[in-house]
């Protein structure tokens, strides 16, 4: 037992002479994640310069209104003058929507004016039951950056959901 | 200066307010900053794109995103939202940035603000796996506070951590009285209960105490919530171990009994249990758990290795003097072994090249989530991770090895950023696909369509205009022409003075026939109508579906005009981040390198310190022979030479 208790103390000395280098260190660590953020900020910013213009940007964002009676599952986004965006959900993300979170789902690059587009959440009832719940519309797209809404929600009547899409 | 990021303002302008001062005072400066920079932003915006960005920041922070959440720019605008503030310390924990967490959260102003129980929980909880249980009390009871507004999720939790602090502390009343306002239905019950007992174990708690403590624990299924047969053999293990040290030798090896053979506590319960049978001298079922644990663990286990010193010892006791000599020689055998493997395996260059095995297995391709979130399944099984297994589990390791994960996560993310830098600053380098010219000649062509559109549309406005009082509206040419004919037959015949019978007929057939065609016209004229106010209206449409066409196309033809001219400038810009990610990629390698050396010194000391056991170990292994022997050869000599030699 003597052995247990020398070799403790041993190590527990080794562990704090590396403890005090390794407080020098963490603190470099987190002034390099600082430098992160920052760059990561500057980067993001020459990125928005250089690749979306407001006049063709569009961002598409995903809200849940109850959730009760429909599970989204993943989202397929489509439409005439911009790429198609998909996405499969996690719980985690559900459990975001639910209590009232905005996805942003993404952002294309779309030329003024009319576009038609189809939206289909795919997802399960409250039976369990895959079902796909479509949206088929159309949106103006000004000078301004777009911001569109598509909202999942409860239509308590008939205990099924419906999605509308709104600009922002 | 750059343009950079609400946070990375904010950040920046804390650590120039922080120079040289104590950090109670960077706190503010933090708190401060970011409040200013997101006030100072958000009055710009509309309160719909707050709503927006508040929103959109919480759904990143809720999915545990913590570094989009603070960083991407459609969150940026409600980084100023008291809720978003209120949740930003826990970001920066989440980060690993404890200081800036610490920071903000000690604000005075934050903290009038109340509900910073999350904030202060995760502080707790920090502070509990570094093992300042004093800090994480201070921390725990701040999140309890009603104010605090604590997730109801972690109430159990953040009460484990009041009842272990007060528990290690000595306290034992206040902490169990938050024991009993604990539900016994998750693990941080059952924790709080386990640190209960060490405490009471500290003020000595005799053997009938400790056995109705554990009494309900041992009728407890092991499927209930929170509660599994690692933490019961945990608290059999340790309440054997307890009163073994106490001399209770038939309670302890009542206790090591029931540890499972298959569990992570397996080898020093067999050890233990052992030493509880050898202690009540029955010493042929002392040997068997030892020669189970020889046989069946790792050798350089520290349970095998006390085994295999205890083995001889009990031996010797059992079978007296030189009988037990080959079992000594067997365990020397053994341990010197043992002592060859920790020799090769503390290698630094073996022990790199360890690190760098699990090191490497991790997917760091996206920055984002937990940094802190080392993960311990990412040590392979191999005969090094073996050897240290004891050290895998120490604070110490776990923080090492988050940190080595942290900076190669930055410098793969480094990585991929320098290389899309690159190729944008290629792409901005290389002749343009679409110049000028290109694009006056498209908005040149679209104005000359819309003009084309317009004088169409004006065209049909005076039709529509003229048709309206018109004698035959909207007829076609070839009606047209056929009511000419009538009419100048009509004319012919009524001219003539003397009509013939013929003449009189035929002026009052095309008369009729003039009828007819008219009410033909007539007939058709609201169809025609419509359809002209139809083509108009379409027309008219076409008109304003160029006319948006030509003003996007003017929009971007200014910016790319603007776009050329700033190009030198922002090509620089993205030289000048190529150049901070340069320089932030080689701190960052430096940084690897001394935090791998870091964790190769841990394990380098691990081993060290088996090894030195272990010399122990064959040190008295080697006297208990030595002593064997020569004892057998006075027992010879006193015998007069004869004995065994002959």
């Amino acid at each position: 037992m003597k052995f247990v208790v020398a070799g403790m103390l041993w190590f527990f000395g080794i562990t704090q002479a590396v403890a005090e280098t390794q407080q020098d260190i963490q603190l470099e660590i987190e002034s390099a994640k600082r430098s992160v953020l920052e760059i990561s900020n500057e980067l993001k910013e020459i990125e928005t310069e250089l690749v979306r213009p407001n006049s063709t940007k569009a961002s598409l964002y995903v809200a849940i209104n109850g959730g009760n009676f429909f599970k989204p599952m993943s989202i397929e986004v489509t439409g005439n003058g911009f790429e198609p965006l998909n996405y499969v959900y996690t719980e985690l993300e559900l459990k975001a929507l639910k209590l009232g979170a905005v996805q942003p789902l993404g952002t294309v690059d779309v030329a003024p004016g009319a576009h038609w587009v189809r939206i289909v959440i795919r997802g399960q009832d409250e039976r369990e039951q895959v079902r796909d719940l479509v949206y088929e519309g159309a949106f103006k797209k000004g000078h301004r950056h777009q911001k569109l809404l598509l909202t999942i929600a409860d239509k308590v009547e008939q205990r099924s959901a419906f999605a509308t899409l709104k600009a922002w | 200066m750059h343009k950079l990021g609400l946070l990375a303002l904010a950040l920046s302008a804390s650590v120039l307010a922080d120079a040289g001062t104590q950090s109670a005072e960077k706190t503010q400066s933090l708190f401060a900053s970011i409040d200013a920079a997101a006030s100072a932003r958000s009055s710009r915006l509309d309160k719909r794109d707050i709503e927006l960005s508040k929103r959109v920041y919480f759904y990143k922070y809720l999915t545990e995103d913590y570094m989009s959440a603070i960083t991407a720019p459609e969150a940026e605008a409600s980084l100023s939202q008291t809720e978003v503030l209120m949740t930003l310390p826990v970001s920066f924990l989440n980060m690993g940035m404890d200081s800036y967490a610490l920071s903000m959260i000690s604000d005075p102003v934050l903290e009038q603000r109340g509900g910073l129980g999350n904030s202060w929980f995760v502080l707790a909880q920090r502070s509990a796996e570094r093992g300042d249980w004093e800090a994480a009390y201070d921390f725990a009871s701040r999140a309890a506070e009603s104010s605090a507004l604590l997730d109801p999720a972690s109430t159990q939790e953040n009460r484990y951590i009041l009842v272990s602090s007060l528990a290690g502390n000595d306290q034992l009343q206040m902490a169990k009285s938050i024991l009993d306002e604990m539900a016994a239905d998750d693990r941080w019950y059952f924790y709080s209960l386990y640190n209960v007992m060490l405490a009471e174990m500290r003020r000595d708690i005799d053997g009938d105490d400790l056995s109705r403590l554990l009494r309900p624990l041992r009728k407890l299924d092991i499927t209930t919530a929170g509660y599994d047969q690692a933490l019961y053999d945990r608290f059999m293990l340790t309440a054997g171990r307890y009163e073994l040290e106490n001399s209770r030798y038939p309670e302890a090896v009542e206790y090591l009994r029931s540890v499972s053979h298959d569990g992570p506590y397996a080898a020093p319960a067999l050890l233990h249990y052992g030493w509880g049978m050898a202690k009540q001298w029955l010493y042929d079922q002392a040997l068997q758990p030892w020669r189970v644990l020889q046989d069946n663990f790792y050798h350089l286990d520290l349970a095998v290795l006390e085994s295999l010193m205890a083995t001889p010892y009990v031996a010797e006791l059992m079978q007296g003097g030189v009988e037990s000599l080959h079992v000594y020689e067997y365990a020397e055998r053994h341990m010197t072994s043992a002592m060859y493997d920790i020799d090769r395996l503390n290698d630094a260059e073996l022990l790199s090249g360890w690190v760098n095995g699990w090191a490497g297995q991790g997917e760091h391709s996206h920055l984002q989530g937990n940094w802190l979130d080392g993960n311990p399944d990412l040590v392979e099984a191999s005969e090094t991770s073996k050897a240290l297994e004891s050290l895998l589990d120490t604070p110490e390791f776990g923080s090492a090895q988050a940190d080595l994960l942290d900076i190669q996560k930055m410098q793969t993310w480094v990585q991929k950023q320098s290389e899309i830098l690159q190729s944008q600053i290629g792409i901005m380098q290389s002749p343009r696909v679409m110049d000028a010219e290109s694009g006056n000649a498209t908005v040149a062509d679209m104005r000359l369509k819309l003009v084309e559109l317009k004088a169409e549309q004006a065209r049909f406005k005076r039709w529509i205009e003229t048709e309206q009082n018109a004698p035959y509206p909207y007829a076609n040419d070839e009606e047209m022409a056929r009511l000419q004919t009538l009419r100048a037959i009509r004319e012919e015949t009524s001219s003539e003075s003397d009509q013939t019978a013929e003449m009189v007929q035929l002026n009052r057939s095309s008369s009729t026939l003039i009828g007819i065609q008219a009410w033909k016209v007539f007939k058709e004229a609201p169809i025609r109508r419509w359809e002209t106010v139809k083509a108009y209206v379409e027309l008219g449409n076409q008109v304003n579906d160029a006319s948006e066409k030509l003003d996007g196309l003017v929009q971007l033809e200014s910016q790319l005009v603007r776009f050329d001219e700033s190009s030198d400038k922002r090509l620089q810009k993205m030289k000048v981040a190529q150049v901070r990610l340069s320089d932030l990629g080689s701190r960052l390698e430096d940084l690897r390198q001394r935090q791998q050396a870091t964790v190769v010194v841990l394990a380098e000391h691990h081993l060290t310190m088996l090894n030195d056991r272990l010399k122990e170990y064959l040190a008295t292994t080697r006297l208990a022979i030595a002593r064997l022997y020569d004892n057998e050869l006075r027992r010879n000599a006193n015998s007069g030479g004869l004995g065994e030699y002959e």
